[in-house]
Protein backbone atom coordinates (compact mmCIF):
# COMPACT_ATOMS: atom_id res chain seq x y z
CA UNK A 1 0.00 0.00 0.00
CA UNK A 2 1.27 3.17 -0.65
CA UNK A 3 0.45 6.75 -0.09
CA UNK A 4 -1.82 7.51 -2.74
CA UNK A 5 -3.67 4.24 -1.87
CA UNK A 6 -4.05 5.03 1.75
CA UNK A 7 -5.51 8.28 0.43
CA UNK A 8 -8.09 6.37 -1.49
CA UNK A 9 -8.97 3.63 1.36
CA UNK A 10 -9.42 7.36 3.52
CA UNK A 11 -11.89 9.18 1.16
CA UNK A 12 -13.99 5.50 0.75
CA UNK A 13 -14.33 5.82 4.84
CA UNK A 14 -15.49 9.27 4.46
CA UNK A 15 -18.86 8.93 2.26
CA UNK A 16 -21.07 10.56 4.35
CA UNK A 17 -19.37 13.72 3.64
CA UNK A 18 -19.91 15.91 0.87
CA UNK A 19 -17.81 16.24 -2.56
CA UNK A 20 -16.09 19.29 -0.85
CA UNK A 21 -15.48 18.02 2.99
CA UNK A 22 -13.63 15.16 1.48
CA UNK A 23 -11.45 17.01 -0.89
CA UNK A 24 -10.77 19.22 2.08
CA UNK A 25 -9.89 16.16 4.49
CA UNK A 26 -7.87 14.45 1.42
CA UNK A 27 -5.76 17.74 0.91
CA UNK A 28 -5.30 18.36 4.25
CA UNK A 29 -3.56 14.98 5.28
CA UNK A 30 -1.85 14.90 1.45
CA UNK A 31 0.20 17.70 2.24
CA UNK A 32 0.82 16.65 5.62
CA UNK A 33 2.19 13.63 4.97
CA UNK A 34 4.80 15.40 2.19
CA UNK A 35 5.35 17.73 5.13
CA UNK A 36 5.99 15.42 7.86
CA UNK A 37 7.64 13.24 4.96
CA UNK A 38 6.67 9.62 5.82
CA UNK A 39 7.73 7.88 3.56
CA UNK A 40 6.19 4.13 4.22
CA UNK A 41 2.98 2.85 5.16
CA UNK A 42 3.78 1.73 8.49
CA UNK A 43 5.36 5.25 9.16
CA UNK A 44 1.70 6.77 8.37
CA UNK A 45 -0.08 4.11 10.33
CA UNK A 46 2.05 4.69 13.02
CA UNK A 47 1.82 8.47 13.35
CA UNK A 48 -2.19 8.89 12.23
CA UNK A 49 -3.59 5.48 12.50
CA UNK A 50 -4.58 3.16 9.83
CA UNK A 51 -7.06 5.09 7.37
CA UNK A 52 -10.22 3.59 8.93
CA UNK A 53 -9.29 4.97 12.14
CA UNK A 54 -8.00 8.29 11.06
CA UNK A 55 -11.54 8.32 8.81
CA UNK A 56 -13.72 7.34 12.07
CA UNK A 57 -11.97 10.05 13.67
CA UNK A 58 -12.74 12.84 11.72
CA UNK A 59 -16.25 11.80 11.18
CA UNK A 60 -16.64 12.03 14.97
CA UNK A 61 -15.27 15.51 15.23
CA UNK A 62 -17.76 16.59 12.03
CA UNK A 63 -20.77 15.20 13.95
CA UNK A 64 -19.56 16.80 17.25
CA UNK A 65 -19.06 20.28 15.54
CA UNK A 66 -22.44 19.91 13.87
CA UNK A 67 -23.92 19.59 17.24
CA UNK A 68 -21.78 22.67 18.60
CA UNK A 69 -23.51 24.10 15.86
CA UNK A 70 -27.10 22.76 16.42
CA UNK A 71 -26.91 24.32 19.77
CA UNK A 72 -27.29 27.69 18.34
CA UNK A 73 -30.05 26.40 16.11
CA UNK A 74 -33.72 26.89 16.22
CA UNK A 75 -35.01 24.14 14.57
CA UNK A 76 -33.47 21.08 15.96
CA UNK A 77 -32.32 17.91 14.09
CA UNK A 78 -34.49 14.58 13.53
CA UNK A 79 -34.58 11.78 15.52
CA UNK A 80 -32.92 10.38 12.47
CA UNK A 81 -29.94 12.41 12.40
CA UNK A 82 -29.65 12.42 15.98
CA UNK A 83 -29.39 8.51 16.18
CA UNK A 84 -26.86 8.82 13.06
CA UNK A 85 -24.77 11.35 15.22
CA UNK A 86 -24.66 8.76 17.96
CA UNK A 87 -23.24 6.23 15.61
CA UNK A 88 -20.66 8.45 14.33
CA UNK A 89 -19.31 9.48 17.55
CA UNK A 90 -19.41 5.93 19.01
CA UNK A 91 -17.53 4.60 15.78
CA UNK A 92 -14.75 7.50 16.59
CA UNK A 93 -14.90 6.60 20.13
CA UNK A 94 -14.07 3.05 19.25
CA UNK A 95 -11.18 3.59 16.62
CA UNK A 96 -8.98 6.28 19.01
CA UNK A 97 -6.38 3.79 20.37
CA UNK A 98 -7.55 4.11 24.09
CA UNK A 99 -6.83 1.66 27.07
CA UNK A 100 -8.95 -1.70 26.77
CA UNK A 101 -10.55 -0.62 30.24
CA UNK A 102 -11.37 2.74 28.96
CA UNK A 103 -13.33 1.32 25.73
CA UNK A 104 -15.16 -1.73 27.91
CA UNK A 105 -16.22 0.85 29.97
CA UNK A 106 -17.05 3.16 26.98
CA UNK A 107 -18.95 -0.18 25.51
CA UNK A 108 -20.92 -0.65 29.05
CA UNK A 109 -22.16 2.81 29.42
CA UNK A 110 -23.39 2.68 25.61
CA UNK A 111 -25.17 -0.44 26.20
CA UNK A 112 -26.60 1.15 29.46
CA UNK A 113 -28.12 4.81 27.53
CA UNK A 114 -29.45 2.02 24.93
CA UNK A 115 -31.44 -0.29 26.78
CA UNK A 116 -32.74 2.87 28.89
CA UNK A 117 -33.89 4.38 25.60
CA UNK A 118 -35.06 0.90 24.31
CA UNK A 119 -37.13 0.20 27.20
CA UNK A 120 -38.60 3.54 27.25
CA UNK A 121 -39.36 3.41 23.32
CA UNK A 122 -41.17 -0.26 24.39
CA UNK A 123 -43.12 0.70 27.64
CA UNK A 124 -44.56 3.99 25.27
CA UNK A 125 -45.41 1.73 22.26
CA UNK A 126 -47.38 -0.62 24.50
CA UNK A 127 -49.56 2.41 26.36
CA UNK A 128 -50.13 3.48 23.08
CA UNK A 129 -51.19 0.31 21.05
CA UNK A 130 -53.24 -0.60 24.48
CA UNK A 131 -54.76 3.01 24.66
CA UNK A 132 -56.32 2.76 20.94
CA UNK A 133 -57.37 -0.65 21.30
CA UNK A 134 -59.49 0.28 24.11
CA UNK A 135 -60.35 3.19 22.22
CA UNK A 136 -61.03 1.33 18.98
CA UNK A 137 -62.92 -1.65 20.61
CA UNK A 138 -65.42 0.85 23.20
CA UNK A 139 -65.91 3.12 19.85
CA UNK A 140 -67.26 -0.29 18.03
CA UNK A 141 -69.49 -1.49 21.19
CA UNK A 142 -70.80 1.96 21.34
CA UNK A 143 -72.18 2.27 17.87
CA UNK A 144 -73.42 -1.60 18.44
CA UNK A 145 -75.19 -0.53 21.40
CA UNK A 146 -76.45 2.79 20.09
CA UNK A 147 -79.14 1.53 18.31
CA UNK A 148 -79.98 -1.04 20.92
CA UNK A 149 -80.08 1.26 24.40
CA UNK A 150 -78.35 4.06 23.21
CA UNK A 151 -77.73 5.46 26.97
CA UNK A 152 -75.17 2.35 27.27
CA UNK A 153 -74.46 3.17 23.71
CA UNK A 154 -73.62 6.67 24.35
CA UNK A 155 -71.36 5.74 27.65
CA UNK A 156 -69.30 3.28 25.79
CA UNK A 157 -69.18 5.93 22.67
CA UNK A 158 -67.85 8.63 25.44
CA UNK A 159 -64.97 5.85 26.59
CA UNK A 160 -63.90 5.14 23.03
CA UNK A 161 -63.21 8.88 22.07
CA UNK A 162 -61.77 9.81 25.88
CA UNK A 163 -59.21 6.69 25.64
CA UNK A 164 -58.15 7.13 21.85
CA UNK A 165 -57.76 11.03 23.02
CA UNK A 166 -55.52 9.89 26.10
CA UNK A 167 -53.28 7.33 23.63
CA UNK A 168 -53.25 10.58 21.12
CA UNK A 169 -51.91 12.51 24.24
CA UNK A 170 -49.09 10.26 25.01
CA UNK A 171 -47.96 9.83 21.36
CA UNK A 172 -47.30 13.79 21.54
CA UNK A 173 -45.55 13.19 24.90
CA UNK A 174 -43.50 9.89 24.46
CA UNK A 175 -42.01 12.02 20.88
CA UNK A 176 -41.38 14.94 23.02
CA UNK A 177 -39.18 13.09 25.81
CA UNK A 178 -38.01 10.97 22.74
CA UNK A 179 -36.04 14.12 21.56
CA UNK A 180 -34.96 15.14 25.06
CA UNK A 181 -33.57 11.99 25.41
CA UNK A 182 -31.57 11.71 22.68
CA UNK A 183 -30.46 15.06 22.88
CA UNK A 184 -29.29 14.68 25.95
CA UNK A 185 -27.48 11.40 24.95
CA UNK A 186 -25.71 12.75 22.33
CA UNK A 187 -24.33 15.70 24.90
CA UNK A 188 -23.30 12.83 27.67
CA UNK A 189 -21.39 10.70 24.17
CA UNK A 190 -19.87 14.34 23.14
CA UNK A 191 -17.87 14.33 26.53
CA UNK A 192 -16.67 10.83 26.95
CA UNK A 193 -15.56 11.25 23.11
CA UNK A 194 -13.36 14.25 24.31
CA UNK A 195 -12.17 12.28 27.57
CA UNK A 196 -10.69 10.32 25.02
CA UNK A 197 -9.63 12.39 22.10
CA UNK A 198 -6.51 14.64 20.98
CA UNK A 199 -4.80 12.20 23.03
CA UNK A 200 -3.60 8.72 21.71
CA UNK A 201 0.19 9.49 22.72
CA UNK A 202 -0.15 10.35 26.42
CA UNK A 203 -2.25 7.46 26.22
CA UNK A 204 0.08 5.47 24.93
CA UNK A 205 2.80 7.07 27.50
CA UNK A 206 0.76 5.59 30.43
CA UNK A 207 0.57 1.87 29.07
CA UNK B 1 1.21 12.52 33.44
CA UNK B 2 -0.31 14.20 32.01
CA UNK B 3 -2.55 17.29 31.80
CA UNK B 4 -5.15 17.60 28.92
CA UNK B 5 -5.44 20.03 27.23
CA UNK B 6 -9.04 21.43 26.26
CA UNK B 7 -10.44 22.63 23.04
CA UNK B 8 -10.44 26.06 24.08
CA UNK B 9 -6.67 25.63 24.95
CA UNK B 10 -5.81 24.13 21.31
CA UNK B 11 -8.07 26.70 20.10
CA UNK B 12 -5.99 29.47 21.79
CA UNK B 13 -2.49 28.05 21.02
CA UNK B 14 -2.97 27.91 17.55
CA UNK B 15 -4.23 31.45 17.61
CA UNK B 16 -0.81 32.31 19.45
CA UNK B 17 1.00 31.17 17.25
CA UNK B 18 -0.33 32.34 14.13
CA UNK B 19 -0.09 36.02 15.64
CA UNK B 20 3.92 35.32 15.32
CA UNK B 21 3.82 34.63 11.13
CA UNK B 22 1.47 32.08 8.92
CA UNK B 23 2.42 28.61 9.55
CA UNK B 24 1.11 25.36 7.08
CA UNK B 25 -0.67 22.35 8.90
CA UNK B 26 2.18 20.07 9.77
CA UNK B 27 4.77 22.94 10.59
CA UNK B 28 1.25 24.34 13.58
CA UNK B 29 1.39 20.24 14.79
CA UNK B 30 5.15 20.23 15.46
CA UNK B 31 5.02 23.55 17.18
CA UNK B 32 2.16 22.68 19.52
CA UNK B 33 3.83 19.78 19.91
CA UNK B 34 6.85 21.48 21.69
CA UNK B 35 4.77 22.59 24.17
CA UNK B 36 1.76 19.89 24.70
CA UNK B 37 1.41 15.97 23.37
CA UNK B 38 -1.11 16.21 21.13
CA UNK B 39 -1.56 13.36 18.29
CA UNK B 40 -1.46 13.81 14.64
CA UNK B 41 -4.62 13.80 14.21
CA UNK B 42 -5.22 16.46 16.59
CA UNK B 43 -4.56 19.59 14.19
CA UNK B 44 -7.49 19.15 11.17
CA UNK B 45 -10.35 19.71 13.27
CA UNK B 46 -9.44 21.96 15.18
CA UNK B 47 -7.99 24.11 12.15
CA UNK B 48 -11.54 23.91 10.76
CA UNK B 49 -13.67 24.53 13.87
CA UNK B 50 -11.34 27.97 13.78
CA UNK B 51 -11.94 28.44 10.03
CA UNK B 52 -15.62 27.86 10.29
CA UNK B 53 -15.64 30.17 12.91
CA UNK B 54 -13.94 32.82 10.71
CA UNK B 55 -10.82 33.11 13.51
CA UNK B 56 -8.03 32.36 10.55
CA UNK B 57 -8.31 32.32 7.01
CA UNK B 58 -6.28 30.27 4.41
CA UNK B 59 -4.44 30.65 1.35
CA UNK B 60 -2.46 28.58 -0.94
CA UNK B 61 1.23 28.76 -2.08
CA UNK B 62 3.34 26.30 -4.08
CA UNK B 63 6.07 24.48 -2.53
CA UNK B 64 8.42 22.44 -4.46
CA UNK B 65 6.43 21.82 -7.37
CA UNK B 66 3.04 21.35 -4.77
CA UNK B 67 0.65 22.78 -3.06
CA UNK B 68 1.05 24.25 0.93
CA UNK B 69 -2.08 25.76 2.71
CA UNK B 70 -1.44 28.63 4.78
CA UNK B 71 -3.33 30.18 8.23
CA UNK B 72 -3.38 33.38 8.36
CA UNK B 73 -5.41 35.17 12.22
CA UNK B 74 -7.83 37.41 11.38
CA UNK B 75 -9.27 40.74 13.25
CA UNK B 76 -12.32 38.20 14.80
CA UNK B 77 -9.30 35.67 15.32
CA UNK B 78 -7.36 38.41 17.41
CA UNK B 79 -10.50 39.62 19.65
CA UNK B 80 -11.20 35.84 20.45
CA UNK B 81 -7.35 35.27 21.24
CA UNK B 82 -7.68 38.35 23.50
CA UNK B 83 -10.97 36.74 25.27
CA UNK B 84 -8.85 33.33 25.84
CA UNK B 85 -5.88 35.14 27.39
CA UNK B 86 -8.17 36.95 30.01
CA UNK B 87 -9.54 33.46 30.61
CA UNK B 88 -6.68 31.67 30.70
CA UNK B 89 -5.26 34.76 33.74
CA UNK B 90 -8.68 34.27 35.12
CA UNK B 91 -7.87 30.27 35.53
CA UNK B 92 -4.41 30.49 35.80
CA UNK B 93 -4.82 32.65 39.39
CA UNK B 94 -7.85 30.57 40.63
CA UNK B 95 -5.58 27.46 40.20
CA UNK B 96 -2.95 28.77 41.94
CA UNK B 97 -4.46 30.21 44.86
CA UNK B 98 -4.34 26.32 45.76
CA UNK B 99 -1.51 25.40 44.02
CA UNK B 100 0.90 27.84 45.47
CA UNK B 101 -0.14 26.93 48.99
CA UNK B 102 0.57 23.38 49.12
CA UNK B 103 3.23 22.25 51.17
CA UNK B 104 3.68 18.65 50.19
CA UNK B 105 3.73 16.53 53.25
CA UNK B 106 6.43 13.88 53.97
CA UNK B 107 4.97 10.34 52.44
CA UNK B 108 3.83 8.24 55.46
CA UNK B 109 5.53 5.04 55.67
CA UNK B 110 3.17 1.92 55.62
CA UNK B 111 2.90 -0.29 58.72
CA UNK B 112 1.34 -3.15 56.60
CA UNK B 113 -2.05 -2.60 58.31
CA UNK B 114 -4.61 -1.15 56.51
CA UNK B 115 -6.56 0.17 59.89
CA UNK B 116 -5.68 3.59 60.96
Amino acid sequence: MTKSDYMTSLKKHLTQLTKAEQDDVIEFYTEYIEDAEFKTESEIVTNLGTSKQLAHKILADYSIQAIENDKDQVQPASSKSKLKLIWMILLGILSTPVTIPGTILAIILFSIVLIIVAAFTLFMLALILSGFLIGVSTLYSGIVFLFLQPFTGLFYLGVGLTSTGIALLIIYISLRVWQKLLTSVIHSVHKIYQKFSHHQSSVKEAI
Amino acid sequence: MNIQASSEILDGLVLSLLTKQDYYGYAITQEIQHSIKISESTMYPVLRRLRNKKWLTTYDQSYQGRNRRYYRITDEGITHLKEILIAWQVYQKNLNQIFRKVEIPPIREKKGSQHD
